[in-house]
């Protein structure tokens, strides 16, 4: 399948140059086990949020309602916890927030036959609204117990906890979405709905699965994040959106054929983190920080642009 | 000589679709030229029209020699333009914008004048005999109106030579009669036109002269006048023994084995209103042939059967089973295999690879407890490239890169591989070489005897006479009649179809 092995290399040569030159500048602080550790544990919930756009660009459409439900999955499972909910169901629902969510994104867009452009803009505002109403407009911090922060900073032999999450997360769907028949049907939708549909795959139930998931990984981070900083509130998953496209974007010069895949968004995410970890480092100002990476990623969409005229006509 | 061809070579794929071409045309004659699917006519005039660059070969256009790759703007410039099958209008666009579309609007002080363009462009069909109100936007206009505007868009610039694709293919006999005087129209003003067309009654009636392509290569340049259409066919099909030879292989009728219906239709009618109530019976171990002029509603009935078109009515039985509310899956398990007309968007992804696009239909065949045993579906893959003779790199290699036949094997590789007992073809054989056709032909046959059903759709007649049973007429979303190809001249096909258009225009 598309993707399955990486067939440009280009993108992660630049990672590794990327890496080498912070490497170069920032040896004691940058170039440390610690704080490659550090960077996982940072880039864990973008990694999360940007696998399931992934499946949602596979088939050709856009969800941009991700960045609110992490934003939803954050308050969800910080409003349980204040209630005394036992944490891993905490972490559950707002996972089945997110499922919810995407079922409906998914519903109206495979039904109706709307643009998931707009579907999704419109489920954002929406979510905003339904957060808003959640919390008064206000951050939840007080009362969140102590094991609620548990899973956000917990360590395994040294490992961070919501990185081993994210990892486990990675395989899982790199084998579905190559080794797996539905996998296999998403890709094919994206190539071309009408084919698909004219090959007999059910197409409506596919497209959902997308949104579902889609929404249901950022449910987790959401949550994951809240974890990690002790709080929720209706802005927090707004940086995820743009970045976790960004990644997936990146990914996509990852895979011959230029389409999504699940290591193309690995390592996407990873050059994104790097880049804000390794900027961080250096003390750049942030307004500099944002025009490198945006800067990048423009350049590794025109580069896999300009390869992939080569070969085709 | 306005345009003089000397040997023209083209390859694809290192396939020729062109080779040694000759041809000429003077100033103010009309000239047709014919061929069967996969002639190179296409390749031709798209070689004219700066599309594709020629291989090898000479174009003399005024006596001077054309460059070898021309852009299909520059062609333009010289006064040469194509009016292709398809439209390629814009809808919300009236048909004034759209004759402009390409050239300087005129503009006052950075304003559009809206005046200005509706006076040129009224100006200029009234000086083509035609007449249409420009202000209409295009998505309300009939096929022959916008042929209409396309006509006039092409002579808004000095055109020296235009080329029709097929442009009766979407139009009525009355509009038909329309676009024959606009032609002899633009030929009395000492336009050339390069006529490309299928029917050869347009073609005797039209042209000054004709010529004739086969498998890429010239059989002849005859005076219309000194010709019949039966030379004609005789010309475009080859020698007449090689197609007997190939009736008494495929053994048609061999044992006259008619078994029992395989699908049955009743009453379907499209939520569209396209396909108006039609029943129709296909039996197991024949080729049940459909004809239909174009607009008939023939696809759009294949696609409500087969469940990609909403149905408003009617009900489809497959060995006894019914369904009012048929899906391509449902379909697929219960046995239907579609070989759908538009091949690059809805029977294959062309970027995806050989392998990729078999097994399209066939993902859950080869998955056991939700893996894809990609092994076996290489395997099965590479069994059918050599069963079917695919010429292609690999099973990875991406379709979009194989030639028209080969795709098209591809396509017909992947309904294969849902073992299917009805076929259900819709132009099997368009673009595709004549050796696929052939192939696919033969396919077909061998299905049909070892007791498949087998519901051929095709716009070409002889064709249709060729490979069918029986051959059911449709006209106006309706089947108006089935004959038994027994002695079955194209004449009484085509009558039908005429008969339905005077009921239906009463």
């Amino acid at each position: 399948m598309k993707g399955k092995t990486l067939k440009n290399y280009g993108t992660v040569a630049a990672l590794v140059v990327i890496i080498g030159i912070f490497g170069l500048l920032r040896p004691a602080s940058f170039f440390t086990l610690k704080n490659f550790l550090n960077i996982t544990r940072q880039a864990a919930p973008l990694a999360m949020v940007a696998l399931g756009a992934t499946f949602v660009m596979t088939i050709n459409e856009f969800d941009l309602s991700i960045g609110n439900i992490v934003s939803l999955g954050g308050v969800v499972a910080a409003l349980l916890s204040i209630q005394g909910v036992p944490i891993p169901v905490c972490f559950l629902a707002a996972v089945v927030a997110g499922l919810i969510v995407g079922c409906v994104n998914g519903v109206i867009v495979a039904k109706f036959g709307i643009l998931s452009f707009i579907t999704t803009l419109g489920m954002g505002t929406v979510l905003d609204g339904v957060i808003y109403g959640l919390t008064g407009g206000t951050t939840v911090f007080n009362g969140i117990p102590k094991a609620f922060t548990i899973p956000g900073i917990l360590k395994i032999a040294g490992i961070p906890f919501i990185t081993i999450v994210a990892a486990v997360l990675y395989i899982v769907f790199h084998m579905f979405m190559n080794h797996m028949s539905a996998g296999r049907k998403l890709y094919a939708i994206g190539g071309s709905k009408e084919a698909a549909e004219t090959a007999g795959i059910r197409i409506f139930r596919y497209r959902i699965l997308a949104f579902v998931l889609s929404a249901a990984m950022a449910g987790l981070a959401g949550a994951l994040v809240a974890s990690r900083v002790g709080s929720a509130n209706t802005t927090a998953g707004q940086g995820y959106f743009l970045q976790s496209y960004a990644a997936v974007f990146i990914g996509c010069t990852v895979s011959k054929s230029g389409v999504p895949c699940v290591i193309g968004t690995l390592v996407g995410t990873i050059i994104l983190a790097v880049l804000a970890n390794g900027l961080t480092i250096l003390q750049m100002p942030s307004f500099m920080q944002n025009i490198i990476t945006g800067g990048i990623i423009i350049l590794a969409v025109v580069l896999q642009k300009l390869g992939a005229g080569h070969g085709s006509r | 000589m306005l345009l003089d061809v000397k040997s023209v070579d083209k390859k694809f794929n290192g396939v020729y679709a062109l080779k040694g071409l000759d041809f000429s045309l003077g100033e103010g004659e009309v000239h047709g030229l014919i061929g069967e699917n996969g002639a190179g006519k296409s390749t031709f005039i798209k070689i004219l029209g700066g599309i594709y660059k020629r291989d090898v070969g000479n174009i003399l256009w005024n006596g001077k020699d054309l460059p070898e790759v021309i852009r299909p703007e520059e062609s333009r410039k010289l006064g040469i333009n194509i009016i292709f099958q398809d439209n390629v209008l814009i809808p919300a666009f009236t048909g004034m914008e759209n004759i402009c579309l390409g050239r300087p609007y005129p503009v006052k002080g950075g304003l559009i004048q809206w005046k200005e363009m509706e006076r040129e462009t009224e100006a200029k069909a009234a000086e083509l005999g035609i007449h249409l109100d420009l202000k209409k936007p295009v998505s309300m206009m009939t096929p022959a109106q916008k042929k209409c505007v396309e006509i006039v868009r092409a002579m808004m610039s000095d055109c020296k030579l235009l080329i029709l694709d097929e442009p009766t293919a979407s139009l009525s006999d009355k509009e038909t009669n329309l676009l024959f005087s606009i032609v002899r129209n633009l030929k009395a003003k000492g336009t050339s036109v390069l006529y490309v067309t299928h029917r050869l009654e347009e073609i005797m009636e039209l042209t000054d002269r004709v010529t004739v392509l086969r498998n890429g290569t010239l059989v002849s340049t005859v005076d219309t006048a000194g010709t019949s259409r039966k030379e004609l066919v005789r010309l475009m099909s080859g020698n007449e023994a090689a197609s007997g030879v190939e009736d008494a292989e495929t053994g048609k009728d061999a044992e006259g084995k008619i078994g029992k219906t395989a699908l049955e239709v009743h009453g379907i009618r499209s939520k569209d209103g396209i396909v108006r109530g039609v029943d129709l019976n296909v039996k197991a171990g024949q080729i049940t042939g459909m004809f239909g002029l174009c607009g008939s509603g023939r696809t759009e009935f294949l696609e409500c059967i087969y469940g990609t078109r909403k149905l408003a009515g009617g009900e489809v039985m497959i060995d006894g089973k019914t369904t009012t509310r048929p899906t391509p899956s449902e379909s697929i398990r219960q046995g239907m295999a579609f070989i759908c007309e538009d091949r690059r968007g809805k029977a294959m992804i062309p970027a995806f690879s050989v392998e990729e696009n078999m097994m399209l239909s066939s993902i859950d065949r080869y998955t056991k407890s939700g893996w894809f045993q990609k092994r076996a579906a290489d395997k099965k893959a590479m069994d059918m490239i050599e069963a079917l003779k695919i010429k292609c790199v690999g099973v990875s290699q991406p379709a979009k890169e194989l030639s028209g036949g080969n795709q098209q094997k591809v396509v017909f590789a992947k309904a294969l591989l849902t073992e299917p007992s009805i076929w259900i073809c819709d132009e099997p054989t368009q673009a595709v070489d004549v050796a696929t056709r052939q192939e696919i032909h033969r396919l077909l046959r061998e299905e049909a005897k070892k007791g498949k059903a087998v519901l051929y759709v095709s716009s070409d007649l002889t064709e249709l006479l060729e490979v069918a049973d029986e051959v059911a007429v449709m006209a106006y979303g309706r089947v108006r009649k089935t004959f038994e190809n027994k002695d079955l001249k194209p004449t009484d096909v085509l009558a039908c179809c005429y008969e339905a258009e005077r009921e239906e225009s009463d």
